[in-house]
């Protein structure tokens, strides 16, 4: 059977029953080459779900605008949806019983937001965030449709090596023409699984607080990956909605490497065990502040 | 540690950045650690880097 009405066989059984409140997935989206995430409540709805080659957002953070109501919510996840949720539930945003979770093993999903805006052909191979992506099975799931998949995690680290290996001053040319690209539209923030602060510090609205000139960007965008550092899961999701296109993923990427070089190997929301690699103390730590 | 490394990628000078372990018995470690630290800064002159506007 096609993956798609497995989901909603499903999602028509949950619904029916009464198991779960709401079913989340993906529906066919206006535009050609292009799925967008879909709400179900009523089983004769069900109809709307699907499963293609374009279902690439990741649909955890959703999770959180339903955190507090009664009632189950189901939800189909890929690996980078599965390990958004662990870590909600990890940093106390999400509660697991509250989750009926649908694996699909992940081929790597096509990035339509590309096609559109740059009529690039990357529409025929998977997504950037995809491309080094190390976990495209569900870490978490209660069902799973399909067979698992191998990895295909091409250079994670590749670009941010490159600029690692420029000099200081073509480091700053390069990132002062990423910041300057940035319009201060939250996206990247909004979307992200790790960012689930209700009132961020950017909200707050005093003057002169942290105001939204171009020469504040910097300091935006360097904050806001120092926030996430040890909890992003690498989802890729803030660049891909990032409406002009700023290499958001480069500055997560470059903390999850020193990370890795200085605490030892480790992904954030792939099983509960693991702690918090900035939250924790071992004698053996490296040291430079005596 | 993760702070400056991640200021060195974005292309600012290191020397600008410093967490040091200063005890509150140690006046003299404290005045020596900032007078390094503004002698560092002085050599290498006002950030403008992400000051003005782009
Ligand atoms: S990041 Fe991984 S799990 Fe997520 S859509 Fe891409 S390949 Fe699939
Ligand atoms: S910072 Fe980006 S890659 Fe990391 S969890 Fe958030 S959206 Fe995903
Ligand atoms: S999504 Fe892009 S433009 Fe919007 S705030 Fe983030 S970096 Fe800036």
């Amino acid at each position: 059977m096609k993956i798609s009405e497995q989901i909603r066989d499903y999602a028509k059984k949950m619904l029916e029953e009464g198991e779960v409140k709401q079913f989340i997935g993906f529906e066919k989206g206006r535009l050609p080459f292009h799925s967008t995430p879909v709400f179900i409540t009523e089983p004769g709805q069900v109809e709307r779900l699907i499963w293609d080659d374009y279902c690439i957002t990741n649909l955890s953070k959703y999770l959180v605008n339903f955190s507090h109501e009664d009632g189950k919510t189901a939800l189909v996840v890929k690996g980078c949806d599965s390990r958004g949720i662990v870590r909600l539930i990890q940093d106390h945003q999400l509660q697991r019983e509250k989750l009926v979770l649908i694996g699909i093993p992940c081929q790597g999903m096509k990035d339509s937001l590309r096609f559109f805006s740059k009529g690039d052909d990357s529409l025929l191979s998977p997504g950037g965030k995809c491309q080094s992506c190390t976990h495209p099975n569900p870490v978490l799931y209660d069902i799973l449709i399909g067979e698992e998949v191998k990895s295909v995690n091409m250079d994670r680290f590749k670009k941010t090596e490159e600029i690692e290996n420029l000099n200081i001053d073509e480091r700053y040319l390069y990132w002062s023409r990423e910041f300057a690209r940035c319009i201060r539209c939250y996206a990247c923030r909004n979307v992200c699984p790790a960012c689930s602060c209700l009132s961020c510090y950017l909200d707050q609205h005093r003057v002169d607080w942290h105001g939204k000139d171009p020469a504040e960007n910097a300091s935006y965008l360097l904050t806001r990956a120092i926030h996430v550092a040890g909890r992003c899961i690498e989802c890729g999701e803030c660049a891909r909605v990032c409406p002009t296109g700023v290499s958001v993923m480069e500055l997560n990427k470059k903390l999850i490497k020193d990370i890795n070089e200085l605490f030892g190997e480790q992904d954030a929301g792939v099983d509960f065990s693991q702690t918090h690699p900035l939250c924790q103390y071992h004698t053996d730590d490296p040291d430079d502040f005596q | 540690m993760l702070i400056k490394r991640l200021l060195e990628f974005a292309g600012i000078e290191p020397q600008r950045f410093l967490v040091k372990w200063v005890s509150s018995s140690e006046g003299q470690k404290f005045a020596d650690t900032i007078s390094e630290l503004a002698a560092a800064i002085k050599a290498l002159g006002p950030n403008r880097k992400y000051r003005d506007a782009l």
